[in-house]
C-alpha cells in the first residue's frame, strides 16, 4: 500500500445492491484518523475513535459536496464523484488514514478509506480525489 | 523580497552620491541606474502580486495529496454470459 491507495469496503458494494444509499442526495463526509483500519470486512462505521484532534478540526471531518453520478456508455462504466477535501491551517498532526461515510444514513457506514503517509504540519491540507473520480462500477 | 529591496536601497544611494558629484559622467552613470531602479521596481510589484495571489490560493501552498480512484467490478456488461 502506498500513500493514495483506497480500500472499497464491500459493504458499500453490499448497501448499493440493498438501494440504502443515495449517491446523489446522501450527505458524505471525510474523517481522518491516525489509526488505520486494515480490513475491508465487515461494516464500520464512523467513530471517533483515533479520529484526530488539532487545530481547526471539527469531529466528524468536512462534508464532501457536489456529489454527480454519470454513465459513460463509451467506456462501459458508471461514475460516483465528489468535491476535493479541505481543511484550513489544518494543525499538526500525524495521520494514516482518511475514511468517506454517508453521514445521512443512520449507520453512517464507512465506504471507502485511503491509505494517507503526510500529516498536517498547521497549512492547509487538501486531499484530491483523482481525476477519474472517487469511485467507478465498470 | 529582502534582496530586491537591499539592491533598490543601494541603487538610490548610488544615484543620490552621483546627483551631488561633479563627475563629467555622471549623466550617463545616472541614467543607467535610473533604468535598473525601474528594472527593480517591476520585478518588487511582480513578487508583490505572486505573494498577493499566494495568499488569495491558499492551498496552492499547502499539502496536497493525491487520492487513487476505486473501483468496483462487475462482469458482464455487455453479454450475458460473463
Amino acid at each position: 500500500m502506498a500513500e493514495g491507495d483506497i480500500t472499497i469496503l464491500n459493504n458499500l458494494k453490499r448497501q448499493l445492491l440493498l438501494k440504502t444509499i443515495d449517491f446523489v442526495n446522501d450527505v458524505f463526509k471525510m474523517a481522518l484518523y491516525d489509526f488505520a483500519l486494515t480490513s475491508p470486512d465487515g461494516a464500520p462505521v464512523y467513530t471517533t475513535i483515533s479520529e484526530i484532534d488539532p487545530t481547526n478540526y471539527v469531529p466528524g471531518g468536512v462534508v464532501l459536496a457536489g456529489n454527480a453520478v454519470t454513465q459513460d456508455d463509451v467506456n462501459d462504466l458508471a461514475k460516483f464523484d465528489l468535491n476535493d477535501a479541505n481543511w484550513n491551517s489544518l494543525g499538526a498532526h500525524p495521520i494514516l488514514q482518511a475514511r468517506m461515510y454517508d453521514s445521512t444514513t443512520a449507520s453512517k457506514w464507512v465506504l471507502a478509506y485511503w491509505e494517507i503517509l503526510t500529516g498536517s504540519l498547521g497549512s492547509n491540507y487538501k486531499l484530491r480525489f483523482g481525476a477519474a473520480g472517487v469511485f467507478l462500477i465498470m | 523580497m529582502r534582496n530586491l529591496e537591499a539592491r533598490r536601497r543601494m541603487i538610490v544611494a548610488s544615484l543620490e552620491l552621483l546627483r551631488n558629484s561633479d563627475d563629467p559622467l555622471r549623466e550617463d552613470a545616472i541614467a543607467h541606474y535610473e533604468s535598473q531602479l525601474k528594472e527593480i521596481d517591476i520585478e518588487i510589484r511582480q513578487e508583490n502580486s505572486d505573494l498577493a495571489e499566494r495568499i488569495e490560493k491558499p492551498f496552492e501552498s499547502g499539502i496536497v495529496i493525491n487520492l487513487k480512484t476505486g473501483y468496483i467490478n462487475i462482469s458482464g456488461r455487455k453479454a450475458n454470459n460473463g
